[in-house]
C-alpha cells in the first residue's frame, strides 16, 4: 500500500465513522458498541505486532545495540513538545507551566484532558485535549508519509502514543525494528507523562 | 482503584509522591474521558478499574504476540495474514473512534472557542517532534545506521 493511500485510508475512515454517526446511519447498537469493538480491533493490531516484532530475531539484538542512545528519542521529544508548548502558550497568553503541560502530554489525550483540567481549570483542559487528541489524529494520517524519509520522524510525532494507538501504523509503514523502537519510545514517554504534569503542576504553585 | 480525584491531584502536589502519583495516573490511559466524569469517587473508582482492564488487555496482546512470534515459527501466509489485517483492523479501529468523536462534545467544543490556540500548539509541537526524530536519525544519534 502506498504512503499517500495509507494516510488518505486513515483519516477517511475516521472522517466515515464521524458522519456515520452523525448522519443517524449506524443502528444504536453499533453506536453503543464503537468503543468495544475499536478496542477489539486495536488488541488483534497489537497482538499481529507483537507476533511481527517477536518473529524477527535480529531485531531485538540491533535495537537494544543501540543503548542509551535510544532513550535520546522518547526523552527530546517529550522535554522538546513541553518546551515549544510551553513558549508558544506563553505568546498565546497562557502560562508557560500551562502551555508545557499541554505539549508534554506528547498525544495522550485522555489523561491530558483530565489532569489539565484538574490542575488549571475546564478550559484549559479542553484545549489540552483537542491538541493531543488532534495530534494523534495526524499521526495517523501522516506516519506513512514520514516513514518515507525518516522513521524515527514518524515515531516521535506519535509521542505516548506508539505504544500503543499507532503502533500498528508504525509496524506496517516502518519496519519491525521501527515497531520495538516505537514500543520503547512510546512506553518510556507514557511513563513519564504523568511525572512531567505532575511537575509542572507543582512548579505552579 | 479506590482513590478519589481529590487524593489523585494531592499526591501529585508533593514531588515526594510523584512516582506513587503517576502510577495512579497511568491507569487513567485511552480512551474519552471528562474530568467532570471524574468528579465523584465511585465514577472515578469504576472509571480507574475499566482503564486499568483496558491496558491490561492491551498488554497481554501485546506479550501474547511477541511470545508467539518468539517460540512459534509461523509460516508465510499466517505472516501475511497478520500483516493484511493490520490494514483492516485499522480502519475498523478509526471508524469507531470516528463514531465516539461525533457522540462527544468535546472536541467541537475545543475547536469552537479555542481553535487558534489549539491549531497553534498543535502545529508547533507536531513540527518540533518531527525535527527532532528527522535529526537524530540523519544527524548525530546515529540510531538508524547500520553497523
Amino acid at each position: 500500500m502506498g504512503a499517500a493511500v495509507a494516510g488518505a485510508l486513515a483519516l477517511l475512515s475516521f472522517t466515515a465513522g464521524v458522519l456515520l454517526a452523525r448522519l443517524n446511519f449506524l443502528p444504536t447498537l453499533v453506536i453503543d458498541s464503537a468503543d468495544g469493538i475499536g478496542f477489539a480491533a486495536l488488541c488483534w493490531m497489537v497482538f499481529a505486532v507483537g507476533v511481527l516484532i517477536g518473529s524477527q530475531k535480529d531485531v531485538w539484538h540491533k535495537a537494544l545495540q543501540e543503548g542509551w542512545r535510544l532513550l535520546l528519542l522518547p526523552v527530546g521529544t517529550l522535554l522538546l513538545s513541553a518546551l515549544t508548548a510551553g513558549l508558544v502558550g506563553k505568546l498565546l497568553g497562557m502560562p508557560v507551566t500551562v502551555g508545557a503541560a499541554i505539549g508534554s502530554a506528547c498525544g495522550w489525550y485522555s489523561l491530558s484532558g483530565v489532569a489539565v483540567a484538574k490542575i488549571w481549570g475546564a478550559e484549559v483542559g479542553l484545549v489540552a485535549f483537542a491538541v493531543n487528541f488532534l495530534r494523534e489524529l495526524l499521526a495517523f494520517c501522516l506516519i506513512p508519509l514520514l516513514a518515507r524519509f525518516s522513521h524515527l520522524a514518524a515515531i516521535a510525532l506519535c509521542g505516548a502514543t506508539a505504544a500503543d494507538m499507532t503502533l500498528p501504523v508504525i509496524a506496517k509503514s516502518t519496519d519491525p525494528k521501527g515497531a520495538l523502537v516505537g514500543l520503547i519510545s512510546g512506553g518510556l514517554i507514557t511513563a513519564l507523562v504523568p511525572l512531567t504534569i505532575a511537575l509542572l503542576s507543582w512548579l505552579t504553585k | 482503584m479506590t482513590a478519589s480525584p481529590t487524593t489523585l491531584l494531592s499526591d501529585l502536589e508533593a514531588p515526594a509522591n510523584l512516582v506513587r502519583g503517576a502510577g495512579k495516573l497511568i491507569a487513567l490511559k485511552t480512551r474519552f474521558q471528562s474530568a467532570e466524569d471524574l468528579d465523584s469517587p465511585s465514577k472515578f473508582a469504576k472509571f480507574a478499574e475499566k482503564e486499568r482492564g483496558g491496558m491490561g488487555w492491551l498488554v497481554f496482546a501485546l506479550v501474547m504476540g511477541i511470545v508467539l512470534g518468539i517460540t512459534v515459527r509461523l509460516p508465510q501466509t499466517v505472516m501475511r495474514f497478520l500483516d493484511r489485517s493490520l490494514t483492516v483492523s485499522l480502519v475498523v479501529m478509526l471508524t469507531a473512534l470516528g463514531i465516539e468523536v461525533a457522540q462527544n462534545p468535546k472536541l467541537e467544543q475545543a475547536l469552537s472557542s479555542h481553535g487558534l490556540s489549539v491549531a497553534t500548539l498543535l502545529i508547533s509541537v507536531s513540527a518540533v517532534s518531527i525535527a527532532w526524530g528527522w535529526l537524530l536519525e540523519r544527524g548525530w544519534a546515529l540510531l538508524w545506521r547500520e553497523r
